[in-house]
């Protein structure tokens, strides 16, 4: 590793340490998919108004990369959620790879410029936060 | 005629002033997690700006001190020096928060990422400081900070429910999340009433030599520009409120998230207008802040002071904020996430609150220093309230959601 990226690697710890390890404790299966939700309907959110010229690509490109990434993340803590039934769990984990996916095509659709293929995955978006919030309203991982 | 264009001026300023990265953040997470619920903490924590700010004018105007040096020579040089390690410390974490919102908005309009911006905002901000007067560096920024007014268009676009807005004014309970909620409910408390605005203000007076005659200007800024100011963030919160919420989007982790705060309403405009409002805020917000730290230490330490003094003739001064800035940029540069950095270095703001204004509160009752101006039993009552709840509040919050608690 270059010594930049070392010290740079070092001061972050170091200041993030005391967070971390605060932090460090699983979140329950609600709040990943409260963050689950979110990231996706930011995704689309991005998505329709990249389609309407109304932000420019870098920003999309960024958005979306950043949902793709908190969605995997959700999905890690979803994984290790204590209070989530194995069945619930998998179903749950089924919607949430979907969204991850359809965050991923259109990330690529904006990378291509294509706005043709970033209609369906946008629609594939819109589907699986339905799905969520079913799975939510019938005990999956609600509070 | 000259007073009456003061008034305005300071007015116009206070407006353009208030909005940074820890009120518009913290303004939009509530919006979009609790939708009107937390409008009772911008109201909550602006009402103490007002009588805090109106008080170190009015302390300025009348004691002919700073707020710090009067520490310094009231309490003794033990006590300032525990007063401004603390103080300072988290003042260093909101630099870092400000100079990351700058870099971010740099980002938005760039497409380069925010971290190769922090080394240039950082000089900007220094050589603004090094070559500039006060008077352009407090009206410069506040004025091209009226840019954030876009934020009440917007928020007047969206026809909120103007009555499910008013119903927020007054406390209630989160149906869930309480943690969170409450959390939140501190971040806002410690926006609104950071001291660096009412330490940047008393010494702002100083600069401008405010005298007995300045009273009445100081009541009119204070009050009418905070309040204005406010709505500028009531605003973030009744977008993010009507835009995210609806959409499912009640979790804000990244400002790429918060950016979208206007397209929806404004369009095309919307972007821009966000980029330009959280980069012109911030970057205002960066220059008071470093301004106020390097006050702070040259007012407590008895070293020549004064942002229209040539850097040779107030070198301490001039030192001090460009390590501050340094440390600023290396909290952006190491790679901390700036939206954690804000909210948490906001929360940390309110729990440290008693340590700066306890001790202000005792000056500004000290017949020494205020004759017959001192405090009235309402304004010690109100500021002694808000800042206990925020101090409890926070104390008990933070470790909650730290810990991911509900």
């Amino acid at each position: 590793m270059p010594k930049e990226a070392t010290a740079v690697a070092a001061g972050r710890a170091l200041l993030l340490a005391p967070l971390l390890t605060l932090s460090a404790c699983a979140k329950d299966a609600s709040a990943s998919l409260t963050t689950v939700t979110s990231w996706a309907a930011t995704a689309r959110l991005a998505g329709e108004s990249w389609s309407a010229g109304r932000v420019p690509t870098p920003y999309t490109r960024r958005a979306l990369e950043a949902a793709e990434k908190g969605i995997a993340e959700a999905e890690k803590d979803l994984a290790k959620a204590e209070d989530l039934p194995a069945a619930r769990g998998d179903a749950l984990r089924r919607v949430t790879g979907t969204l991850r996916q359809a965050v991923s095509e259109a990330r690529a659709a904006v990378e291509r410029r294509d706005r043709g293929a970033l209609s369906p995955a946008l629609a594939r978006l819109a589907a699986g936060e339905r799905a969520v919030a079913t799975a939510r309203n019938s005990g999956g991982g609600g509070r | 005629m000259k007073k009456a264009q003061e008034i305005v001026l300071g007015v116009v300023t206070s407006i353009g002033g208030f909005l940074e990265i820890g009120s518009l953040s913290t303004a939009v997470q509530a919006g979009a997690a609790f939708r009107f619920q937390l409008v009772w903490a911008v109201l909550l924590g602006t009402l103490c700006l007002i009588f805090l700010v109106e008080m170190a004018g009015r302390f300025a105007a009348v004691s002919k001190h700073t707020v710090t040096d009067a520490l310094r020579e009231r309490f003794g040089f033990n006590f300032f020096s525990f007063v401004f390690l603390g103080v300072t410390l988290v003042d260093l974490l909101v630099l870092g928060a400000e100079i990351g919102g700058v870099s971010l908005a740099l980002q938005l309009l760039t497409g380069i990422a925010l971290r190769w911006w922090a080394l240039p905002v950082g000089f900007a901000v220094w050589l603004l400081l090094w070559k500039g007067s006060f008077g352009m560096i407090e009206k410069g920024a506040s004025l091209l900070g009226l840019v954030t007014l876009c934020l009440v268009v917007g928020a007047v676009l969206l026809h909120p429910p103007w009555r499910q807005v008013a119903a927020g004014a007054l406390p209630s309970l989160p149906q869930g999340e309480s943690a969170h909620y409450w959390f939140l409910a501190v971040s806002i408390l410690g926006a609104s009433i950071s001291p660096y605005l009412f330490f940047f203000y008393s010494a702002g007076a100083i600069e401008d030599r405010w005298d007995e005659s300045y009273l009445g200007t100081n009541r009119a800024v204070s009050g009418l520009g905070m309040s204005f100011g406010a709505l500028i963030a009531l605003s973030a919160l009744v977008l993010a409120a009507g835009v995210f919420g609806p959409r499912g989007i009640t979790q804000l982790d990244s400002y790429d998230q918060i950016a979208l705060l206007l397209t929806p309403v404004l369009g095309r405009w919307g972007f821009w207008l966000f980029a330009a409002s959280l980069g012109i805020a911030c970057f205002g917000a960066a220059l008071e802040i470093a301004l106020e730290i390097a006050y702070r230490a040259a007012q407590g330490f008895g070293w020549n002071w004064g942002e229209d003094l040539k850097p040779a003739e107030d070198s301490g001064f001039a030192s001090v904020y460009t390590l501050a800035l340094v440390v600023g940029v290396l909290l952006v540069v190491v790679g901390l996430d700036p939206l954690k950095l804000t909210v948490f270095s906001m929360a940390l703001t309110a729990a440290t609150l008693p340590l700066s204004v306890v001790p202000f509160l005792v000056l500004m009752n000290d017949e020494r220093y205020m004759g017959e101006h001192r405090n009235g039993r309402l304004s010690n009552a109100v500021v002694l309230f808000i800042v206990a709840l925020s101090f409890v509040l926070a104390v008990v919050s933070i470790p909650l959601e730290l810990l991911g608690g509900s």
